[in-house]
């Protein structure tokens, strides 16, 4: 599976990207620019988004945004909605995750610092099984 | 003869009808009473046919006045606006009137002889009013009349007289008399048509009196009303008190008054209302200050009287109802006014009377105001002396009236200057009336004023209520926020710590090198952790109050020196010179926490600039504080670095507020640093700010520390 890691902290990226990698056999590449993350996933490069919540300094169509932002963006373009997305935040707190999940509409949540790979690599996996067997339903994709 | 005799008296039948129907007539015509009786001596005269009809008038003091008159063809004198002294019409005689209802001496001739006849015969004068009121009426006419008064007669010319009292509330209102120059008889039918006659005149004085009365009541009660209107209406209360002391004085004919009110509260001052020429105290006391004043406040006192209620049903009670009633009452006394006509003959007011020397004031009425228990304060009113005109009916010294029958009758007028004038019952009641209205009217206010005070009291205590909760909340939120914010920025690093470890645990690298990058990855992220944990626990330290200071003199230029020596190695690294510029030697701080502030901000100056130079500067200068100019010392901090847009300045002081998203990948940081600084700041009673041009234009941040304590 090819997964795209949005995430502002490079060299924490680094880290998880390889652990992704040398645990679940996926290639995995790191952006913090939202224009990037639009491209792939339209060009259909992308099978799955592990998206960090903060992101300071990016910025989407002139103003500053968050992970949720883009994740939302994402599900609400015909040609990016059926990819599945992960959000990845620090901000653990139940009240917070809540929020997060309803407004970036991401199909699943992993808190950070990441301590059970093994849980977030089932979660890639069925999120990837799941969009590829249902492709044709949208709705399928979503946690 | 019988028919003539029969004539005649149908003929006197009618002429005493007719009379009595004009008398009547006029009567119901007028309200003035002087033209009722002008009119009815004219028509008594003339119809008793005698020389002269008066109508005497009784003053309260037992003088009188002669009113009315009407002489035929100047046969006697005329006595018309004379006064006679008291002792003139003395009080048995004055008694025997109300008895006999008339009285006629046909002939003082005769009388003069029946008197000379006897030897010391016992004369009406020897009556006593007792005598007269027990005696029977037989008995009393029986008796010659009085020498003095067959005497009195004589010299004014008279020999026959005719007297009807006219009373008013079964009260003596005063006398129709007639004289004639010679003597004469009345027939019985004649003397009852003058007292038919002498009946309508009361009549027509008891209607005067009624309207004098309902004219009177009339003009109180507008007085009354004029005066309540004011003093609810929605002026000032003290311009309202004013204008009532102003209508009071004029309406009781005062000269001047003043309204004294106690301090209403233990700390306010009384209040003093005055109109009018003033009665002055040399020392500068106030007049209610003095002994008479006060003591009509002090219970048992000679001027303070009880309720009258109290005097009406004090005999139909026992001894433990009248106690009990007592006591009920004084708790609920009213004062009456007192009143003062000559205030040189009222013994308590002699400490206070070289204030009224030089004044024309002689009377003054005095209201005590008190609610309940509660004494309020005085209504005082003056009134000056006046002058009296009396023109009295021959001149008499007091010494020899009694013995000797004044011979002449001739006018003499009598000038008396600076007399006191009676207060009338009328004037102390409307006082009364007013007085107690005036208490109302303050009470309210006070009331009135207490309701507002207590209002704005709950007002402010909700405010403050209202300012506590919202802080209350506002640093609940700011609390969980720190929380919310201190959990994410100690997961940050605490992944990368943890993704690399487990990288090593697993033994995912290829080479020595990426080992060694993965050992160094997760010690850094490691130490990172402890930085932010330890600025974490310093706010949190300093939030919670256990943060304490110590000032002391800090040797600043020393300290100074000691952080160049620290960024030694920086500056040369990053080629940026570190210029010191202190001004001053010695410093009130917390020698540690002072040494925290300027570590952290030259860490910031030096991370945030490239080139340029790092500049540190102490002055003092004076700061106005609290309305006073006070030493202060101020040191800033200034680079030539990345700067910051001047509207996002305040917001790094903010826990975890960097300039930008930026900033944290470039330079890292926690965005604690600022945060700790300003509390130290504030913790050593100083204050602390930011100033930047721009960016790229260079930071400078100055913090202020008093030169004295705060103690």
């Amino acid at each position: 599976m090819n997964i795209l890691l949005v995430d502002d902290d490079e060299i924490l990226a680094r880290g998880t990207a390889k652990l992704i990698y040398r645990l679940g056999n996926h290639q995995v590449s790191i952006t913090d620019d939202p224009s990037e993350i639009f491209q792939r996933c339209q060009r259909g490069e992308i099978d799955l988004v592990l998206m960090d919540v903060n992101i300071p300094g990016a910025e989407w169509e002139g103003r500053e945004v968050s992970g949720a932002d883009l994740a939302r963006a994402l599900k609400n373009h015909p040609q990016t909605a059926h990819i599945p997305i992960i959000l990845i935040t620090a901000y653990a707190m139940l009240s917070e995750r809540r929020a997060l999940m309803e407004a970036s509409q991401a199909d699943g949540f992993c808190a950070k610092p990441v301590t059970d790979y093994d849980a977030l690599l089932e979660m890639i996996d069925r999120l990837g099984q799941k969009s590829n067997s249902g492709s044709v339903d949208h709705n399928s994709g979503r946690g | 003869m019988p028919k003539k005799s029969r004539g005649l008296t149908a003929d006197t039948e009618l002429t005493e009808g007719a009379l009595l129907n004009r008398m009547t007539n006029r009567i119901r015509k007028s309200l003035e009473l002087q033209e009722i009786l002008s009119a009815a001596v004219v028509e008594i005269r003339s119809f008793l046919g005698t020389d002269r009809v008066k109508i005497y008038r009784f003053e309260p003091d037992g003088s009188g006045e002669v009113i009315a008159e009407s002489v035929c063809n100047q046969r006697l004198p005329s006595l018309l606006g004379l006064h006679f002294p008291a002792g003139d019409i003395p009080p048995y005689a004055r008694e025997m009137f109300i008895k006999a209802r008339q009285r006629v001496i046909v002939d003082i001739p005769s009388q003069v002889t029946t008197l000379s006849r006897l030897e010391a015969p016992l004369t009406t004068a020897d009556l006593t009013v007792e005598d007269v009121y027990n005696l029977p009426l037989k008995e009393i006419l029986k008796r010659p009349v009085d020498p003095c008064h067959v005497e009195y007669l004589t010299a004014m010319g008279v020999q026959s007289s005719l007297v009807i009292p006219l009373l008013h509330q079964q009260e003596l209102w005063g006398l129709l008399v007639s004289h004639h120059a010679e003597p004469k008889k009345f027939s019985k039918k004649k003397i009852q048509s003058v007292q038919l006659l002498a009946d309508q005149v009361t009549i027509a004085i008891t209607q005067a009196s009624l309207l004098r009365d309902a004219q009177e009541r009339a003009r109180r009660e507008a007085v009354v009303n004029q005066i309540t209107t004011l003093l609810h209406s929605p002026l000032p209360i003290t311009e309202i008190l004013q204008i009532v002391l102003e209508c009071v004085v004029k309406v009781v004919e005062g000269s001047a008054g003043r309204l004294y009110l106690f301090g209403h509260k233990a700390d306010a001052a009384a209040q003093l209302y005055t109109f009018g020429n003033q009665p002055t105290l040399s020392n500068n006391q106030l007049l209610e200050t003095s002994r008479f004043w006060q003591h009509l406040l002090t219970q048992n006192s000679a001027p303070f009287q009880p309720v009258e209620e109290l005097f009406e049903t004090s005999e139909l009670l026992s001894g433990k109802d009248l106690e009990r009633k007592t006591l009920s009452l004084r708790s609920y006394r009213r004062f009456n006014p007192y009143a003062v006509s000559d205030i040189y003959q009222e013994p308590q007011l002699e400490e206070v009377l070289p204030a009224f020397h030089s004044k024309p004031i002689r009377s003054l009425l005095v209201m005590p105001l008190s609610y309940g228990e509660e004494p309020l304060g005085f209504l005082t009113i003056f009134r000056n002396e006046i002058d009296t005109d009396i023109v009295w009916a021959g001149r008499y010294s007091p010494d020899d009236r009694n013995d000797r029958v004044r011979e002449s009758f001739a006018a003499w007028r009598e000038l008396k200057k600076g007399q006191a004038r009676e207060w009338r019952s009328e004037e102390i009641d409307l006082v009364r009336s007013l007085g107690t209205h005036l208490t109302m009217a303050i009470m309210q206010n006070r009331l009135y004023q207490c309701e507002r005070e207590q209002r704005m009291i709950v007002e402010m205590r909700n405010q403050e209520l209202n300012i506590a909760r919202s802080a209350a909340e506002e640093a609940s939120r700011l609390k969980s926020d720190f929380l919310s914010s201190t959990s994410h920025e100690l997961r940050t690093p605490l992944a990368s710590t943890l993704n690399y470890l487990k990288l090593l645990k697993e033994g995912f690298y290829d080479n020595p090198d990426e080992l060694q990058e993965y050992i160094n990855v997760a010690y850094n992220a490691a130490e990172n952790l402890v930085v932010i944990i330890n600025d974490v626990l310093d706010i949190a330290k300093i939030e919670a109050g256990r943060m304490h200071v110590q000032l002391e003199p800090v040797n600043l230029p020393e300290m100074l020196r000691e952080e160049e020596n620290l960024f030694r190695p920086e500056s040369r690294q990053k080629g940026i010179p570190l210029i010191i510029d202190c001004q001053v030697d010695e410093v009130q701080a917390d020698a540690t926490r002072l040494r925290q502030v300027l570590t952290n901000l030259l860490a910031n100056a030096f991370k945030f600039t490239d080139s340029g130079e790092v500049r540190v500067r102490a002055i003092q200068r004076m700061q106005e504080t609290e309305g006073s100019p006070q030493p202060v010392v101020e040191i800033s901090v200034a680079d030539t670095g990345i700067g910051i847009d001047s509207d996002r300045g305040d917001l790094l002081f903010e826990p975890f507020v960097q300039a930008d998203g930026s900033i944290k990948r470039r330079y890292g940081g926690t965005g604690l640093g600022l945060t700790i600084c300003k509390r130290l700041v504030e913790l050593m009673g100083g204050q602390i700010w930011l100033e930047s041009p721009g960016k790229g234009q260079g930071t400078t941040v100055t913090f202020m520390l008093p030169v004295v304590p705060k103690s």
